[in-house]
């Protein structure tokens, strides 16, 4: 069993944090109301993924290599 | 990448973050007050509350306002005159010992419509000066902001090299994984990672815009030397000024020049904001980003006649720009709330980065590689990044 993961699967869930951290960002500092709003939702984006990593973290890699053996019958 | 290079990135990121985490863990720690230094200041006592009054109620001359302050301080020179959008009421009333002292001795809060004095604001004193002074400068003034700007700089290298060595490190792990089971350090250090990369952009962002910031004064005194320099070329050599004109006149003249904007704040002649025969009128616009930037409207102090405005440049607009997304005060409060989180979780980041150089063991990068993979089995199929050779 080989789990090297692919460039995609390390790096799609930081490009996404990035970019919502990024309209974050800009979008309260370019327009007010409801880009403020959708500033507030953009940045809490980072927030909430290191707090749940903090709390509530993932199974290990692991757990979840075994019980993706057992459900492949690898 | 090679494990030469991978090898190289690594000391990058070890030795940049481990010469700037103690002076970013200040910064992160006074800075988290300073968010809230507006609300803070206000539960203190130290904001002025005008009392209310019709909405059509007439303002008094800004020269009346002028003329008080001076009554209060008469050895000092009035330096600026400045007003805040969301506080329409009031004017502040800045002081100097002298024109162009760079510190101000009084912080003067009037009611723009009776002319009363409604603040003194404390200066140079209280727990707020203390955070604001050791986050800007140390107690050391110019070199000491200049230093924490150098650090500043070691941080951005920090994440750059922390970036490039995530990649490799992340080959055997989910994203998010925390392995919480392993030993501690191993639970720190996949902590690390993953807050170390979802706080990335915004720690980018508020680490360069705070580098920026500590070229506060070079920008500005650049801009002084060159731009305003040119701008009152033709007044140079003419004798100085025998008493001011009227601020309230120079103030009625800006605004008819900039009809789509509105006052920011107007710097006294001789002062390091204007030229010794001008009043310079700092326009803002209304629109979110352009109230940010400013827009220098020079007046003659004795005429009141307007003698020239333009733009500022590139480097000053970005110097403007950097200070909103710097301080997060742009958005409301669930900004600054966010801002505030983003600041403690990237304490975690500093703090785990520190604990694992202290946790350290002495073992090559072709091991610690080996040892984030999750099952001993897979080390041998695993890194092609790894010559045999070198690990030999």
């Amino acid at each position: 069993m080989n789990t090297t993961l692919t460039k995609t699967q390390i790096w799609s869930t930081p490009l996404a944090l990035g970019a919502a951290s990024a309209i974050g960002l800009l979008s309260a500092l370019l327009a007010d109301r409801l880009w403020d709003v959708l500033s507030w939702i953009a940045l809490a984006a980072p927030v909430v993924v290191s707090v749940r990593g903090l709390w509530w973290p993932q199974q290990s890699a692991t757990q979840k290599g075994t019980r993706l053996a057992r459900t492949h019958h690898l | 990448m090679s494990t030469t290079t991978l090898k190289a990135w690594y000391w990058v990121h070890k030795w940049t973050s481990l010469i700037c985490t103690v002076f970013l863990l200040m910064l992160c720690i006074t800075g988290l007050p300073l968010i809230f230094y507006h609300e803070i200041d206000h539960w203190l006592g130290n904001a002025a509350e005008p009392p209310d009054m019709p909405v059509d109620t007439p303002r008094i001359s800004v020269d009346r306002i002028v003329e008080a302050a001076r009554a209060q301080r008469p050895d000092d020179a009035v330096q600026f005159v400045s007003r805040e959008p969301d506080e329409p009421h009031v004017w502040f009333v800045v002081l100097g010992k002298t024109p162009d002292a760079q510190e101000a001795s009084a912080f003067y809060t009037y009611d723009a419509r009776t002319g009363e004095l409604l603040l003194d604001y404390p200066l140079d004193q209280g727990f707020m000066h203390f955070m604001f002074t050791l986050h800007v400068d140390l107690f050391a003034g110019l070199p000491g902001t200049l230093f924490l700007g150098f650090m500043g700089l070691l941080f951005v290298a920090s994440m750059v090299s922390g970036v490039v060595v995530y990649g490799p490190f992340m080959r055997k792990l989910p994203f998010g994984t925390v392995r919480r089971e392993r030993a501690a350090r191993t639970k720190w250090l996949d902590l690390h990672n993953l807050l170390g990369i979802t706080t990335l952009v915004w720690a980018s962002v508020v680490g360069i815009t705070g580098v920026v910031n500590t070229l506060a004064w070079p920008i500005l005194g650049y801009w002084q030397y060159t731009e305003l320099a040119d701008m009152t070329a033709s007044y140079r050599g003419k004798p100085p000024l025998i008493g001011v004109g009227s601020t309230q006149q120079a103030i009625t003249a800006a605004r008819a020049a900039e009809p789509g904007m509105d006052l920011s704040f107007i710097a006294f002649p001789g002062t390091l904001f204007s030229s010794p025969h001008h009043f310079t009128a700092y326009m803002t616009g209304t629109t979110p980003l352009t109230s940010k930037l400013l827009k220098p409207v020079l007046i003659d102090a004795q005429t009141s006649a307007i003698t020239a405005q333009r733009e500022l440049p590139w480097y000053v607009t970005a110097l403007l720009v950097s200070q909103p997304l710097h301080f997060g005060d742009y958005g409301g409060m669930p900004l600054k709330i966010l801002w505030a989180l983003l600041d403690v979780l990237t304490i975690i980041v500093l703090g785990s980065g520190l604990y694992l150089w202290l946790k350290r063991r002495n073992i090559s990068v072709e091991e610690w590689l080996h040892d984030v993979q999750p099952e001993a089995s897979d080390a041998v199929v695993s890194f092609p990044a790894v010559p045999q050779r070198e690990s030999a």
